[in-house]
């Protein structure tokens, strides 16, 4: 996604390389790196380009690509938010718990944390926003309050009372695909396009690309700031509600990978710190590459002590080769 | 900053900053925060009879010594426009090397402490280098390394708590003299160092400049690279060194031991004034941020609020002193407009280099 705010004067024509615009190679980087990795997957191990197996890493890679999403947003303003793994774990507390087994309870628990999700993104968005506070701090401290609340709730102990009606979403597939693909599916195409085409789109790309300029062009910079943080907790519920469905429990530590995860999927996608660059689509990329090295580690059975080395390794060298890319 | 770096020097500017505060603020930090501290101390005296007491003071400033010591570097890396999130993953690692070699022997304790002392630079060049050449996101470095950092620990602990203390170790963990711990004076020391690196030398200065802009330091010859790299190598130095008091108070090896120290050490510098776009801010700060956490906490625990509420309370502190302190910045970024400080901002960046 290199939908960058079109102010280019016409008359100059943007850099190429082999005869495509550069940006356009710089927004397919992370999508070759994960062609790369597959083809390494696939040489490994002849498990990996299987139906099941490819099945079961888009179903693991669900949660966060939806987290992940709102995270985008986030960073395309120019800010971060850190509490969205306590916002995960805090929606299956929640889930697990006030669904208490009943069918009937479905669609007002999941309003309910939509509600108390709404609340924290307002919450950020007013503190962040409306005050100028520092994005990583702001979030960070919601973060631990929102991991206290969830333990002086739960008493730290899972809750699991999920219906199987529920955990269908997961379970269930049509065409042999699980049904929470295609719910994943539509609700990124859904931003992607509002992202590219809308107005609010372009506020978004405006706000982080250079506020100031933003804002003297008329855009309710603010507004569009709001709306990102806002969509951002929505998402991370979204996202917290697609696990619960998957494992069926819900714990107060389940999301907390999914800050860091997110934010570094957001990265390799090549979304930039400070905004106004980069998109879902390449987060998508990020998430899958992340998601399949996880993956290779199983079919391989690598060590648990080679994989951070490797993550790591890969998540830094695999930046470093596109923002070369980009700089050129 | 950017703006007043590049602006021409006015000849209608007065040669002295008529606002001197701003100059001990430098050493000391904030005077907000003091009051904050401050306050925080007088709560505590109200609520729990055992709060003011020299074993209780003793204690605080035992517990908080890691912490002081971690927060000093990682004000320099957010200084220069960065943040280290492997810090959490180098304490591990120092804690877990130390009790490695020592293994009971107090003879091979020099041994161990230099054996953490590199491990924790090549870590600091790792992070420098890998930001610097290969100019990917300073977060997404940090996450690597942290990530990579963690599963050699894993490797060579086998995931298990290793090696044990020399009594030496726990004696000066927990040796104090009235009030005042050793690992206290240990913890100043590295501050008092990190103040004077920050405030009286080249590289300090050069700090703030790399930190303001990248483009405006290049172009006034400051080697931003070198700068840069120096940053990470000492925030890993100081990240090291808060391992080495750790292990000298708990005693054990634990190859999760730093986890948390991440996420606190950020907390703590940027409440205590350093923004993460960097160019602002400094240690002594940091150091009254961390203070005030670590007082936090002890006075929930005297007055027995349950660890599931500390969490929340820390967090809704976390909230309370950023909006604070963004209130303090704007105020001050108020007056700059007014002029004044483009002389203080002028004194600071100005490189000796050219004249020495």
């Amino acid at each position: 996604m290199n939908a960058t705010v079109d102010t280019a004067d016409p008359a100059v024509r943007p850099a190429r390389v082999l005869g495509f615009r550069a940006e356009n190679v710089a927004a397919a980087g992370p999508y070759l790196l994960l062609m790369a990795l597959c083809v390494v997957a696939t040489v490994l191990s002849n498990a990996f380009l299987t139906g099941d197996n490819l099945t079961n890493v888009l179903r693991q890679s669900s949660p966060l690509l939806v987290v992940a999403a709102g995270q985008t947003l986030v960073i395309l303003v120019g800010g971060i938010d850190v509490s969205v793994g306590a916002v995960v774990s805090f929606t299956t507390v929640i889930g697990g718990s006030f669904m208490a087994s009943s069918n009937a309870r479905i669609v007002p628990t999941i309003l309910l944390v939509l509600a108390l999700g709404l609340a924290v993104g307002a919450f950020h968005a007013v503190l962040i926003v409306g005050m100028g506070t520092d994005p990583f701090v702001t979030t960070l401290g919601s973060m631990l309050c929102l991991q206290g609340l969830n333990l002086v709730y739960s008493g730290g102990s899972p809750r699991s009372n999920v219906t199987p009606e529920f955990r269908g979403l997961t379970q269930n597939s049509l065409l042999g695909i699980p049904l929470v693909i295609y719910a994943v599916a539509v609700l990124l195409a859904v931003l992607i396009t509002a992202l590219r085409v809308s107005v609010w789109g372009r506020r978004v790309y405006a706000a982080g690309g250079n506020a100031a300029a933003a804002r003297l062009s008329g855009i309710r910079v603010e507004r569009a700031q709001a709306s990102a943080y806002v969509l951002c907790s929505l998402m991370a519920v979204v996202g917290g509600l697609i696990l619960l469905a998957r494992i069926g429990t819900g714990d107060t530590q389940v999301g907390e990978s999914y800050a860091l995860n997110s934010i570094a999927a957001v990265l390799i996608g090549g979304t930039v710190f400070g905004g106004g660059r980069g998109g879902i689509g390449g987060s998508v990329a990020g998430v899958l590459i992340l998601t399949v090295l996880f993956n290779v580690f199983n079919l391989l059975g690598v060590s648990n002590y080679a994989r951070p080395v490797v993550l790591g390794s890969v998540v830094i060298l695999g930046i470093a080769l596109y923002t070369r890319t980009r700089r050129r | 900053m950017t703006q007043t770096l590049v602006r021409p020097e006015s000849p209608s500017v007065p040669a002295r900053s008529p606002r001197p505060s701003v100059r001990w603020e430098r050493w000391l930090g904030p005077a907000w925060l003091w009051g904050l501290l401050l306050g925080t101390v007088v709560v505590g005296f109200v609520a729990s009879p055992h709060f003011l007491t020299t074993l209780n003071l003793s204690n605080v400033l035992q517990q908080s010594a890691p912490l002081v010591i971690l927060v000093a570097g990682q004000t320099f890396a957010l200084i220069v426009a960065g943040v280290d999130i492997s810090v959490a993953a180098t304490i591990s690692m120092g804690t877990t090397l130390m009790m490695m070699i020592v293994d009971g022997d107090p003879g091979r304790i020099p041994l161990g402490l230099l054996a953490v002392l590199g491990a924790g630079i090549g870590v600091g060049l790792l992070n420098g280098l890998a930001t610097t050449l290969l100019e990917v996101p300073a977060f997404i470095v940090t996450f690597g390394v942290a990530s990579i950092v963690q599963g050699v620990v894993f490797w060579y602990t086998d995931q298990l708590n290793v090696g044990a203390p020399a009594p030496q170790m726990t004696e000066w963990g927990y040796k104090a003299w009235g009030p005042v711990p050793f690992l206290a004076l240990v913890a100043l020391a590295f501050v008092a160092l990190a103040l004077f690196v920050q405030n009286r030398t080249r590289f300090g200065r050069w700090m703030f400049a790399v930190g303001g802009s990248d483009e405006v330091a290049r172009l006034a010859g400051i080697p931003v690279r070198r700068v840069r790299v120096m940053a990470y190598v000492f925030c890993s130095v100081s990240a090291v060194v808060a391992s080495v008091a750790i292990s000298f108070r708990t005693g054990s090896g634990d190859p999760i031991g730093g986890a948390g120290f991440d996420w606190d050490s950020v907390a703590a510098v940027v409440i205590g004034g350093t923004a993460l776009t960097g160019g602002r801010g400094g240690v002594a700060g940091s150091v009254l941020g961390a203070l005030l956490l670590i007082t936090m906490g002890n006075i929930m625990n005297l007055v027995g609020v349950s660890g599931f509420w500390q969490i929340v309370v820390q967090g809704a502190v976390v909230v309370f002193a950023v909006t604070v302190s963004t209130a303090q910045t704007r105020r001050a970024q108020r007056m700059a407009r007014t002029n004044i400080p483009l002389v203080a901002t002028r004194r600071r960046l100005s490189i000796r280099g050219g004249k020495a």
